[in-house]
């Protein structure tokens, strides 16, 4: 069963996706900031991470980063609140594109488990 | 050095015959002839000199068999100088001075005569030189008169060039008296016919005798000269002669004449007074057969005399004329400059929106430039403008405040600078500003007040515009902060609902399970809910939850900068497009069928395609029509007319104008000036979001840097207009 990780600082975020993406049948672990974040994937190296970008402490960009020197084989889904948020080249240099990016409210929880399917499945 | 007029004219004298001696000269005497000085010298018609003086000299070179040859000289001096040189032998008639006599001989004289003093007929002031102190007199260059003039000291003198000229100006008063020699002035006053209007007064004041000179040391020419002087002057020929160019002499037989011959008594007296008288009658004959002739040649002289007169007087009167339409043409020009002045100045004003004003406050009179009429729309022939006028002109609610402000002005000594509102007898209301100054008197009495009224609506709208603009930028930036914190809870709203329905549903194996385990039916379950409308609020949830999150995705437009690329694109094309979106639009059709609408097509041709986001225009030239659509379904039925939408589209220098205008029932004061507000809509709530328009504007004027404003009135329909930038 695949592991995964859903970093977002509004509870009632993590609290829905972690209940969609349970139902969908995968195994959930959540954190509310980086640092927390960043533990969690040094233990666990869960296989793929839905990131909100705006974050106490260090951002999602950062958190990817790091997360990617710690557990190169994890997958990353971009989740922000930012209309205008654009992919940074850095994390367009670790495999990110347009497809991994979701920005919120995203209308229909079923489009994420859809993507992870897809990433995984890579 | 005089300039001297080198012209040779030959005459040759005829020799006579059986004289020998006389025939042995070979050469010709050169003579020296004043070009003009008559009688003395002058030019006939063909130019030969003829005169006094020549004829008098053609006749003694006759008596000595000598031939002549003339040379003409401008004036007296180049005559000496001729003289002096050796270029001529000798200079007829001219007058014997000790100064001449330094380098001329003078043969005995040939002419007496003397200079008196002439005035004015009527003149019983002046009876000699002595009268003449601080008096203009006359006198001629060169001549004696006028050196005797000058030596009196204290005589005003005026020189003139010519007899006729000095006696022209001496009849017209232009000076009191004329020095001139006797005869000579009778001669030219009888050739012009004024004889009888001058005199002349006092003593001679001087003699002067005239003799033919030659080089002083030439002692042959001179006793050739004289001997033939002595045999010719007195003779009766000379008299003729004289009297031809001076004029009648004096009557031979005088009374003091008759009384000396009378005294002898003796009968050969008597025969000899006889023969004397017959011999007399003969030459009187004669003398009478030339004077008719002299009188004919001399009337002719008079009437040329006078023609110069008269040219002298129309050329007077020609210089006068000239120097009078040359004042005319100045002051023309002066004016003709002063029109143009006033046209540009009337110009600036109206390109300025500004004019001027006069107040004259003890009579109450005001004065406007033409601009002032033009700015307060009024008619300059109808309308006389006067404090009262004025006032009324001015909008209601801004009187007071401009009345105070002049008061302040003529009272209190402030300036006067007063912003105000006109009301046009139009209805149109524009903003002025006007500012002036007051003139007092030394008691401090306002006297006068001068000021400006500068048109300023245009800058008030644009400041209106501006302020607007802001608004709308603090007002966008605001919703888009908003809209981002709101994203959160919504998406826990809509997300949670989504989680609650599916673990509900009997359909997850998950939820049977669990159920199973505390002992529920959740097809039970879910008849519960559907019976006591619980899924009925989830849905309500849902829908609200779905609607703030379109409002929020709408306020977000305002803080996203578009990541589409502008393109060149052709708006009459993209017109076209949006009317057929328009004629499908489902929401447009559940209101109004827009196919009921006619839509009037106003394109220019050769519009040039507009960098822009063909998708975002799209977007507002789509909410445009939908409003317009809108507005009809609102227009009260008596209201109703065909409803008609005009898309207009136009260059206009750098931006191209889209149009988009309705027929509909229009807007009043307050909503046209609160439209593109967000959140501010006329439609019952949950029919619209009121952020239609503001999205639009922030489009048109945040993204592609242009302009939307709406004119609109209640019954007059609306008509948005939007500017978008070429460049």
């Amino acid at each position: 069963m695949s592991l995964i990780l859903i970093v977002d600082d509004e509870e009632s975020v993590l609290l829905n996706l972690v209940a969609f993406i349970e139902d969908e049948g995968y195994e959930v672990i959540s954190a509310s900031d980086g640092e927390q974040a960043l533990k969690i994937i040094d233990e666990r190296k869960p296989d793929l991470g839905i990131m909100d970008m705006r974050l106490p402490g260090m951002d999602g960009n950062e958190l990817i980063i790091k997360a990617h020197q710690l557990h190169g084989a994890m997958k990353y889904l971009v989740h922000t609140g930012s209309a205008d948020y654009i992919l940074p080249p850095e994390l367009v240099g670790i495999g990110l594109s347009e497809k991994n990016v979701f920005k919120k409210p995203v209308p229909d929880m079923a489009i994420f488990t859809q993507a992870i399917a897809d990433l995984l499945a890579e | 050095m005089t300039v001297r007029l080198f012209r040779m004219l030959l005459l040759l004298s005829a020799l006579l015959a059986g004289m020998p001696g006389y025939a042995e000269q070979a050469e010709p005497l050169v003579v020296a002839v004043h070009k003009h000085f008559p009688p003395h010298y002058i030019l006939d018609e063909t130019r030969v000199p003829d005169g006094f003086a020549i004829e008098v000299l053609e006749e003694i070179a006759d008596r000595s068999g000598m031939r002549l040859v003339y040379r003409v000289y401008d004036d007296w001096a180049g005559m000496q100088e001729a003289l002096r040189h050796g270029e001529v032998d000798l200079i007829p008639n001219m007058g014997i001075t000790p100064q001449r006599k330094a380098f001329a001989a003078f043969t005995d004289p040939v002419e007496t005569f003397a200079i008196g003093l002439f005035v004015r007929e009527t003149n019983q002031d002046i009876h000699g030189l002595p009268d003449l102190a601080g008096i203009r007199a006359a006198g001629l260059e060169r001549n004696v008169g006028l050196r005797l003039l000058k030596a009196a000291g204290n005589i005003e003198v005026i020189t003139y060039d010519t007899q006729e000229h000095a006696l022209f100006e001496l009849l017209a008063g232009d000076v009191e008296a004329f020095a001139y020699p006797i005869p000579v002035a009778w001669k030219s006053a009888r050739s012009a016919g004024v004889e009888d209007l001058i005199k002349q007064v006092g003593p001679p004041l001087k003699e002067i005798k005239r003799a033919i000179a030659v080089r002083k040391g030439d002692q042959v020419l001179l006793e050739r000269l004289n001997a033939s002087v002595g045999q010719f002057v007195g003779t009766p020929e000379y008299a003729r002669i004289y009297s031809r160019w001076f004029g009648a002499p004096e009557p031979y037989w005088t009374v003091r004449r008759v009384m000396l011959v009378g005294g002898g008594g003796s009968a050969l007296l008597l025969i000899l007074i006889v023969i004397a008288m017959a011999y007399w009658r003969y030459r009187t004959t004669v003398v009478l057969y030339h004077d008719l002739k002299d009188s004919v040649e001399e009337r002719d002289r008079a009437q040329q005399a006078l023609e110069r007169l008269n040219a002298e007087l129309e050329s007077r009167v020609d210089q006068r004329t000239g120097e009078l339409q040359k004042e005319i043409r100045e002051r023309k020009e002066t004016e003709e400059r002063l029109r143009k002045s006033e046209q540009s100045l009337e110009k600036a004003q109206q390109i300025a929106g500004l004019g001027n004003w006069e107040w004259d406050i003890p009579s109450g009179e005001l004065s406007w430039s033409n601009e002032i009429y033009n700015i307060f729309g009024l008619d300059a022939d109808q309308f006389f403008p006067e404090y009262d006028s004025f006032l009324a002109c001015i909008h209601p609610e801004d009187r007071d405040r401009v009345k105070e402000a002049v008061d302040r002005a003529l009272h209190q000594h402030q300036p006067y600078l007063v912003e105000h509102r006109l009301l046009r007898p139009d209805g149109e209301v524009r903003y002025v500003q006007e500012q002036g100054e007051v003139t007092r008197d030394r008691y401090d009495t306002p006297l006068r007040m001068i000021g400006i009224v500068h048109d300023i609506t245009d800058r008030k709208r644009m400041e209106s515009t501006m302020v607007q603009t802001e608004k709308m930028m603090s007002v966008g930036g605001l919703a888009a902060g908003m809209a981002h914190e709101l994203n959160n809870p919504l998406g826990g709203i809509l997300h949670g609902l989504q989680n609650m329905r599916r673990r509900l549903s009997p359909e997850l194996e998950k939820n049977l399970e669990i159920a199973g385990g505390l002992g529920l039916d959740l097809e039970r379950v879910e008849r519960y809910l559907e019976q006591r409308g619980i899924l009925g609020f989830l849905d309500g949830i849902e829908d609200a939850g779905e609607r703030a999150s379109a409002i929020v995705r709408n306020m977000l437009q305002f803080s996203r900068k578009s990541e589409i690329e502008m393109e060149k694109t052709d708006l009459a094309q993209l017109m076209e497009q949006t009317l057929e979106l328009a004629a499908v639009d489902y929401d447009l059709k559940k209101r109004f069928d827009f196919r009921k609408i006619e839509v009037v097509r106003e394109l220019e041709p050769g519009v040039p395609a507009v960098s822009c986001v063909a998708s975002e225009i799209q977007q507002v030239l789509l909410n445009l029509l939908r409003n317009a659509a809108h507005a009809f379904s609102q227009a009260p039925d008596e209201l109703q007319t065909t409803p008609r939408i005009v898309i207009r589209l136009a260059r206009e220098s750098d931006r191209v104008v889209i149009e988009v205008e309705d027929n509909g029932p229009g807007m009043d004061d307050k909503t046209r000036k609160r439209v593109f507000e967000p959140f501010f809509t006329t439609r019952p709530p949950g029919e619209g979001t009121g952020l239609g328009l503001c999205v639009s504007y922030f489009i048109i004027c945040d993204e592609h840097g242009g302009e939307m404003r709406v004119e609109s009135a209640p019954g007059q329909g609306s008509r948005f207009i939007i500017g978008l930038p070429l460049v």
